[in-house]
């Protein structure tokens, strides 16, 4: 490959790392729940990305490395904080919501709510591979874990959902059994 | 029924809804799945909780941070992408690469006519397609793959319902000015009772604050306020949803 094509596809990986912004901050979004921090880390991460673009040994597999630096900027932050987040007085962000749409907005807060429960790596897989649809293979590169480890962690972070979502308990039921349980107490996230 | 179908661990399930499972596997799957009304109520609650993740995220806030600063030096793409004709086969592979990862939801709409037989025939099958991408590619399967169902379902004299919602870029399939399948849409809909195109009143309102100009529909199409709570309320209704 000559110069002119080598610079051409670093600008060609450029764009598509800058075109990932969103989906950077969805992931990110999720994990925490947090849209200040969200949008920290999918820049930071955007950042990295750009300034170490030759380290990219397959253009392939820019989705993967880029959310791999993802998480690795989401470890750092919460290695440099260690500090505590209170899952039960986290506010849940949303669009406007009229009062028609309560009941959808109960429903989504109940999922984001159940998925902030999650332990971490059971959060990161699920919304890895459901949201972003990276397949088992792409996120067990990512978060550097065997795939054995990311079919285990998906299913039972599946079933714990079901276990929260697929009954009649409205989202604030679920949070105030495990308040009561004792089971809901501040976590701390590393 | 196999003795396999009842020692299907649920990884293996998620598997299948993941598309990680292939070739026999995958087969045996489906045929279990049609015996088996265990083995399908649990991949129906997998399945569910799958959705319901896919939804609660759908409609998130954009980062509010843009990236103006770091992106305007890459306006110079074009001019140097003429010139260099086999990196842009390269690119086209790696984008051909990451496409076929993002086709679940098509192989599921693709194994519907299969899973659907197994169902109760005395009740209608309800089936909710929800379009968000404008890829003529995906465009062509939800088109072929609805025309399916629906001839077949005819043809076994079986009650289906199936409902086209769209919005995001999805809406471009709808649009008088931008869809090319405006015939097409038109002729299944004289053919079939049972389909409803229906477009979100939120994403035609943003693309004409967007563009200014009114969005012109294609005949027929219904509105629904909330693609979202449309969404959530066909599901709580007991509709199978796929999102393409």
């Amino acid at each position: 490959m000559n110069m002119l094509e080598t610079l051409y596809l670093q600008r060609h990986l450029k764009q598509r790392i800058a075109d990932n912004h969103k989906r950077l901050y969805r992931v990110a979004y999720s994990w925490g729940h947090n849209p200040d921090l969200a949008s920290d880390l999918a820049q930071e991460a955007i950042e990295k990305a750009l300034t170490r673009i030759g380290q990219l040994r397959e253009p392939g597999k820019l989705d993967s490395w880029l959310f791999g630096i993802l998480i690795n900027c989401w470890r750092d932050h919460f290695r440099k904080q260690r500090d505590t987040v209170d899952i039960d007085t986290m506010e849940l962000q949303h669009d406007d919501t009229p009062e028609k749409l309560k009941q959808t907005q109960d429903m989504v807060d109940s999922v984001r709510r159940s998925i902030a429960r999650l332990p971490e790596g059971q959060r990161q897989v699920v919304t890895l591979v459901n949201l972003e649809g990276f397949s088992y293979a792409e996120v067990a590169e990512i978060l550097e874990i065997p795939v054995g480890t990311v079919m285990s962690r998906l299913s039972r972070a599946r079933n714990t959902l079901a276990d929260y979502l697929l009954t009649f308990k409205t989202n604030q039921d679920v949070s105030l059994d495990n308040a009561r349980s004792g089971q809901a107490k501040l976590r701390r996230i590393k | 029924m196999t003795q396999e179908s009842f020692n299907y661990s649920n990884e293996m399930l998620n598997a299948y809804l993941d598309n990680e499972l292939a070739g026999e596997e995958r087969k045996r799957l489906i045929e279990d799945l049609r015996e088996n009304d265990g083995l399908r109520h649990r991949v129906c609650k997998l399945e569910q909780v799958r959705n319901m993740v896919s939804i609660a995220y759908h409609d998130i806030p954009d980062p509010e941070r843009t990236l103006a600063a770091n992106t305007h030096h890459f306006s110079s793409l074009a001019a140097i992408a003429a010139s260099i004709m086999i990196v842009i086969g390269m690119a086209g592979g790696w984008f051909g690469h990451s496409y076929l990862q993002k086709d679940q939801s098509l192989v599921q709409l693709a194994d519907s006519v299969l899973l659907s037989s197994a169902k109760d025939t005395t009740q209608p099958w309800r089936v909710l397609l929800h379009v968000t991408s404008d890829d003529p590619f995906r465009l062509n399967v939800l088109l072929d793959e609805t025309e399916n169902i629906l001839r077949e379902y005819q043809n076994k004299q079986q009650k289906v319902a199936i409902q086209i919602l769209v919005n995001g870029k999805g809406l471009n399939l709808l649009r008088n000015d931008k869809s090319p399948y405006g015939k097409r849409i038109a002729q299944l809909q004289k053919n079939y009772d049972n389909l409803v195109f229906m477009a979100c009143a939120r994403a035609i309102a943003r693309v004409q604050q967007k563009t200014g100009k009114n969005v012109q529909l294609l005949p027929n199409t219904q509105i629904t306020p909330s693609a979202l709570s449309e969404v959530l309320n066909r599901q709580r209704e007991g509709w199978t949803y796929i999102k393409i």
